[in-house]
């Protein structure tokens, strides 16, 4: 769907003319204050328009060097084909519906077993996914993150080389710079560093964890890091005003939030749907076993 | 159209769910710059947050980003952004600048290494330094000031 670049976009961003203030990070450095941003002008092009690979707005590029299990032969290859009646196939966990050598009661039965594994599994899956939002979330909330914070951490700021003496004595002050950030934004970065497979953990759990620690560590915060905020201009709070921060941080991880009650309302559909299957089958069994006793009843 | 959860676990970005063109990331970008450029730094930050969320893969956005958070008094997001964004693209020179001054930003009491750090910044400020574009005059300008 991504479209293919029609030219190279070159927009000049406007920062200041480089030179204005160039010592202002080496300052900076030195007083151990941050300073104004002051850059080159940044252009777009190097980056996004021609670079196929880098991902960025382009089409991916097939990784042509992973091998896929079908890639070399058609699926199934070596095996008998499926018997098939009318065009469907029978194999499988509903082959049994076409077996000639079963009877009804017998299909029956092995009928609701099969919608019961299938209900039991995506109950498990909705149980996983309310320990994904709320469980995890309020653990992590109680403790340092969980984690999948500290992998993308290390993905960011991988260990070994020069890196270790670099950051070296930081990692908690880039945990905690990390936990400020909302759930969409920490998913992305977890994208952006390699591991996609973190981004709904983090999408999840992220707006908890921001949460967490803008009621739980205020405090220290304002005490332990003047060093690093006290000299900017900026005056609001990193967590206040995003949109995605905030939407992130309200709603999750709280006891009894209406997010928390729909989940458990689904629960509790799914499993009054299994009641309901079990009811249906009894009463069909019930059923047949009657029109059975009239015949019966009926030859006497 | 909303991404699912497997498109997230495959790195799909919404950016290509949605068939958004790199320009369109281009004049959000530039939008973003225009307000780093006149102090408003909030709208700049949450333009590029809402950049990066939608491409998580655009590398120059993450540097933006960076500098923004860097000017916002906030080097550790600063620095991350910036190390994101240098995985993203590591041969950058615009990245790797952004890298460098988010390196400089790192207070020095903030933990040990701040030599590290700093020896770090200028090796890569070094490599950036010949050229005439303005990644080059800005690396130049910064070296001189590290060197007073």
């Amino acid at each position: 769907m991504a479209m293919a670049p029609l030219h190279s976009p070159s927009i000049p961003v406007p920062f200041p003319p480089a030179g204005d203030d160039a010592g202002a990070p080496a300052r900076a450095e030195r007083s151990g204050a941050t300073s104004p941003l002051e850059g080159p002008t940044f252009t777009r092009g190097a980056v996004l328009a021609p670079a196929p690979g880098s991902g960025a707005f382009l089409p991916p590029v097939a990784a042509s060097w992973l091998v896929s299990a079908a890639a070399g032969k058609a699926p199934g290859a070596g095996y008998a084909p499926a018997a098939t009646v009318a065009g469907r196939a029978t194999t499988g966990d509903w082959g049994f519906l076409t077996d000639p050598s079963l009877s009804v009661e017998e299909k029956l039965s092995r009928f609701m077993a099969a919608v019961q594994k299938r209900l039991d599994d995506e109950l498990t899956d909705k149980m996983n996914d309310y320990r994904a939002k709320y469980g995890e979330a309020a653990s992590a909330s109680g403790s340092d993150g969980g984690g999948f914070l500290g992998g993308i951490l290390s993905a960011v700021f991988p260990k070994g080389g020069v890196l270790d003496k670099v950051f070296a004595g930081l990692q908690s002050l880039l945990g905690d710079a990390l936990k400020t950030l909302g759930g969409p934004l920490l998913a992305a970065l977890a994208t952006a560093v390699g591991l996609p497979a973190l981004a709904p953990a983090a999408l999840k759990v992220g707006g908890a964890l921001g949460s967490a620690v803008a009621t739980a560590t205020k405090p220290k915060k304002a005490a332990g890091s003047t060093t690093a905020k006290s000299s900017t201009p900026a005056t609001s709070t990193p967590k206040a005003s995003t949109p995605a921060r905030t939407s992130a941080t309200t709603k999750k991880g709280e006891s009894g939030s209406p997010d928390e009650r729909l989940e458990m309302l689904e629960i509790q559909r799914l499993v009054e749907k299994q009641n309901q299957l079990f009811t249906l089958v009894s009463n069909l069994m019930k059923g047949m076993h009657d029109t059975g006793m009239v015949a019966v009843q009926n030859l006497r | 159209m909303i991404p699912s959860i497997e498109d997230l676990r495959a790195g799909r970005t919404l950016a290509e769910i949605q068939g958004m063109p790199p320009e369109l990331g281009a004049a959000i970008a530039g939008l973003a710059g225009r307000a780093a450029a006149d102090g408003s730094l909030e709208v700049a930050r949450e333009i590029l947050e809402g950049l990066v969320v939608t491409n998580p893969l655009d590398a120059l956005a993450w540097a933006l980003l960076s500098q923004v958070e860097r000017r916002r008094g906030q080097p550790f997001l600063a620095i991350t952004f910036a190390e994101a964004a240098l995985r993203l693209a590591p041969q950058d020179r615009q990245v790797r600048l952004a890298r460098a001054e988010a390196l400089l930003a790192v207070p020095v009491d903030a933990g040990p290494g701040s030599d590290v750090r700093r020896d770090l910044a200028r090796a890569e400020l070094g490599g950036l330094a010949p050229g005439a574009d303005d990644v080059a005059r800005r690396a130049a300008a910064l070296l001189r000031a590290l060197a007073a």
